[in-house]
């Protein structure tokens, strides 16, 4: 909690720095991470597949504010446990640390629930649905070409189940940068 | 604000407020959002306050230690709204949105407040004029940590899933050009979760109620009209409240109050729209019933009751002075389905109020429960002095009845004890020495009080429980014992800093300097915090976008009534430690301001508090609200 306590002091004092005109570009894109389970509780349980994740992202009055859509799920490593399918929702807020011609590393903070499903609570008439709290320290060192941007994807990512889980993910993705017409962005705004 | 400015000069002219401290809260210049709106203003007023189902929050104001009279009056556009229920400390009162918020005013130490008399101190609801017609929605969830996750499937860990602790769906509509209609609904749920329900070990007799016990809903229906006609201004307020499947925790795990519970109040302004010695006139009437749950095994409660307050007020001038009369009478009656006892109470009050300038304002209260005086006067421009100083008779107002004539919930109470409602030694004297300063240039504002009050007769509340391992139930005494010569000195400080049009700056501390007299009412004044701290930063990135951190300091205090039953290890510790927490907001608008998004995690410090059912407060949690304007866009 300290990590991101001190993450949230941190982007007080750099949220004046207005990064470009809101809404004025959108980037859309995916990505493809690796997630590793760092609480043995449920690593000794269950193995997680690739994240396969729907990233965007858009200049915001203080820094760059987007979201992010998850899937993952939990495969069991035993016969007591089932599947569990889990879908991520987060809001992101971020700004560039660094930014050259080719370069940028963007350092962010994504806060969001996440959903989880799993079979046996269908079967024994359970509640079946879990969401749970989250948020996730993010790197992204991010290479542009043109309107192409190709970033890594490194999150640390604390889920506060009853058993708190952390998870690593650590991947890569793609990006299509789309101006956004004035008219719109004003609309927005 | 102008709104405010306004409505205080109002007062001003009823002559009854010239001297008084009062604090302002103007939602738009916070954005952190809370439960409800009772917690954001005893959170704002830097009071101590307790809930345990994040609904109904139970505050000590300013002035008060005690448990039998501790809850402020209510006021809503200057109608006195009946917040408590059965005289009970169920402080309730409509969730108003605070898009509908004009402001909210608290007395901070004048105990007479339009012709009434409240010596808890008051709040005044003040909602907004919109000039166009106005449907504004908002809707909001709160997640709270904890959820078993996957780990429900842990036989160890069975139990049922909780997705959410509360959402809130608020509407409200504005046609100011019909009887200036402005009208209210609001629905919330609630889901409660506790370590107990997870943990097999614990799971006895009382917890195991808890799992099953889905969740509290409630809905708030308001409608507010005016009618201007010749002679007279007249103001209608109606209120309705539904708690469907309500379950009222107290602070002992084991006690729950499963009910139903309607509310329906209407309330009536009368004042003269030409020059008149008659100044105002206030009429409310509510009826609210209270019956077990369908279904409940037990049917423990069938209360209703039935409230009729009335105030008058009489402004006379005379050369520079001003002579204010004010007559009020509140009407109780009680009946009780299941044993058929019926109570009737009613409570009369004269106030006689002398305003000038130079000598200051007195008024005289005398009543069939209450005699006493307040005197006020500006000592300097900015600093104030409040003496006052009362008796009063608390068989008024009939506090313990439904504690002693229902089982309530899974506790068994003692009724064999004093009943403060049939005895008329029960009389709190007290005194109250007060200075107060108010200070604004800008960029800072700066409110300081410093207050003494020493009861020369204090009657205290002793509750003592003991759990009946045989039954699994709870018995519980109340013991009422007169005190005296005891009091505590308090203090308040607000600070706003305004450096910028960028970064808003918020500090309040309040507490207790020190409290005296003899061990037992020490030892009942611990469910008090001694300090609370609480500092907001703003910045504003542009006009829609702001971001706002909030730091909260909760000093230690005891939860007295649970230090008899510690020994036992299903219930849990007496202590609450210091509580810190830290609140992070980002709030943009778009589409012309039609459109609000608010994200906020709450309580970034803490990690699960288990103590007691108070302890989900203080739990981190996320929350997301979106509020639509339709008509205008958001002021």
């Amino acid at each position: 909690m300290k990590i991101l306590s001190t993450l949230l002091f941190g982007f007080l004092f750099q949220i004046g720095a207005l990064q470009a005109q809101p809404f004025s570009e959108l980037e859309i894109g995916f990505s493809g991470s690796h997630a590793s389970l760092q609480s043995t509780i449920y690593s000794e349980r269950w193995g997680l597949t690739i994240s396969k994740s729907f990233h965007a992202r858009t200049p915001f009055y203080f820094g760059i504010a987007g979201f992010n859509l998850d899937f993952f799920t939990y495969e069991t490593k035993n016969d007591v446990n089932m599947d569990v399918i889990s879908m991520n929702v987060s809001s992101y807020f971020g700004f560039h640390m660094y930014e050259n011609n080719i370069f940028r590393l963007s350092p962010g903070l994504l806060i969001g629930v996440q959903r989880t499903d799993s079979e046996i609570r269908h079967l024994s008439g359970k509640n079946n649905i879990e969401i749970e709290l989250f948020y996730s320290a993010v790197l992204e060192p991010q290479l542009r070409f043109s309107k192409v941007i190709i970033f890594g994807d490194f999150q640390f990512r604390r889920i506060f189940n009853y058993h708190r889980q952390d998870i690593f993910f650590y991947g890569v993705g793609t990006r299509i940068h789309l101006p956004v017409p004035r008219k719109v962005s004003e609309f927005i705004k | 604000m102008s709104r405010t400015l306004s409505l205080l000069l109002f007062f001003g002219l009823l002559g009854q407020q010239t001297y008084a401290q009062k604090k302002v809260l103007i939602p738009h210049e916070s954005i952190t959002p809370f439960y409800n709106l009772e917690e954001w203003i005893f959170s704002n007023a830097g009071w101590s306050y307790d809930s345990y189902d994040l609904t109904s929050f139970d505050p000590f104001s300013k002035y008060s230690v005690n448990t039998l009279e501790k809850a402020p009056m209510l006021f809503i556009d200057e109608h006195k709204y009946h917040d408590s229920w059965l005289s009970q400390d169920l402080f309730d009162f409509p969730d108003i949105t605070l898009n509908l918020i004009d402001s909210v005013v608290i007395n901070q130490n004048s105990s007479f407040k339009n012709g009434y008399h409240a010596p808890n101190g008051s709040i005044h609801i003040y909602t907004k004029k919109s000039p166009h017609n106005k449907v504004q929605n908002e809707f909001g969830l709160i997640n709270q940590i904890n959820d078993p996750g996957p780990l429900d499937q842990d036989p160890d860990k069975g139990t049922v899933n909780i997705e959410r602790i509360k959402s809130i769906s608020r509407t409200n509509i504005f046609l100011p050009d019909f009887f200036s209609t402005k009208f209210l609904s609001t629905n919330s749920s609630y889901t409660r979760t506790n370590r107990i329900i997870y943990d097999r070990e614990f799971n006895s007799y009382l917890p195991k109620r808890t799992s099953g016990v889905a969740r509290n809903r409630e809905t708030d229906l308001l409608l507010s009209n005016r009618f201007i006609l010749n002679n007279f201004d007249i103001r209608l307020l109606n209120s309705f409240n539904y708690k469907n499947t309500y379950y009222l925790w107290s602070p002992l795990a084991g006690i729950e109050m499963p009910a139903e519970h309607k509310k329906l109040q209407t309330s009536l302004l009368l004042s003269p729209t030409k020059k008149s010695y008659f100044k105002q006139s206030h009429l409310s009437f509510s009826f609210a019933t209270t019956d077990s749950l369908q279904g409940a095994s037990i049917h423990n409660y069938g209360l209703d009751e039935i409230k009729l307050s009335h105030s008058s007020s009489f402004l006379l001038p005379i050369n520079e002075s001003t002579i204010s009369v004010y007559v009020n009478n509140t009407f109780y009656n009680w009946s009780d389905g299941i044993t058929g006892n019926k109570k009737s109470l009613n409570d009369v009050n004269l106030i006689i109020g002398y305003n000038q300038d130079e000598i200051g304002m007195l008024n005289l209260v005398g009543g069939n429960h209450t005699l006493g005086f307040e005197y006020q006067k500006k000592l300097r421009k900015t600093l104030s002095l409040n003496i006052s100083s009362y008796m009063k008779n608390l068989n008024g107002n009939g506090y313990s009845y439904a504690l002693w004539n229902q089982r309530l919930g899974y506790t068994r109470l003692n009724r064999d004890n004093h009943s403060v409602t049939n005895n008329s030694n029960f009389v709190n004297t007290y005194s109250i020495a007060e200075v107060s300063s108010s200070f604004s240039r800008k960029p800072y504002q700066i409110n300081w009080s410093l207050f003494y009050k020493h009861y020369w007769k204090f009657v205290l509340t002793d509750i003592d429980y003991s759990f009946k391992e045989s039954e699994l139930q709870l018995d519980s005494d109340i013991i009422y014992t007169n005190e005296k010569n005891v009091g505590f000195i308090g203090f308040n400080l607000f600070t706003l800093v305004n450096p910028s049009d960028k970064i808003l700056l918020k500090s309040s501390v309040s507490g207790h300097l020190y409290r005296y007299g003899n061990e037992l009412f020490t030892d009942n004044t611990r469910n008090i915090n001694r300090l609370i701290l609480s500092h907001s930063v703003q910045y504003r990135a542009d006009k829609n976008a702001i971001i706002e951190i909030l730091f909260k300091y909760l000093s230690s205090k005891n939860i007295v009534e649970f230090e008899s039953l510690e020994s036992n290890p299903i219930f849990t510790t007496a202590d609450v430690r210091p509580i810190y927490l830290l609140n992070a907001t980002a709030k943009t608008w778009l589409f012309n301001r039609s459109l609000g998004l608010t994200l906020a995690l709450r309580n970034l410090l803490n990690s699960t508090e288990s103590y007691n059912t108070n302890g989900q407060y203080y739990n981190m949690s996320i929350s997301v609200t979106a509020s639509l304007a339709i008509g205008k866009k958001h002021e």
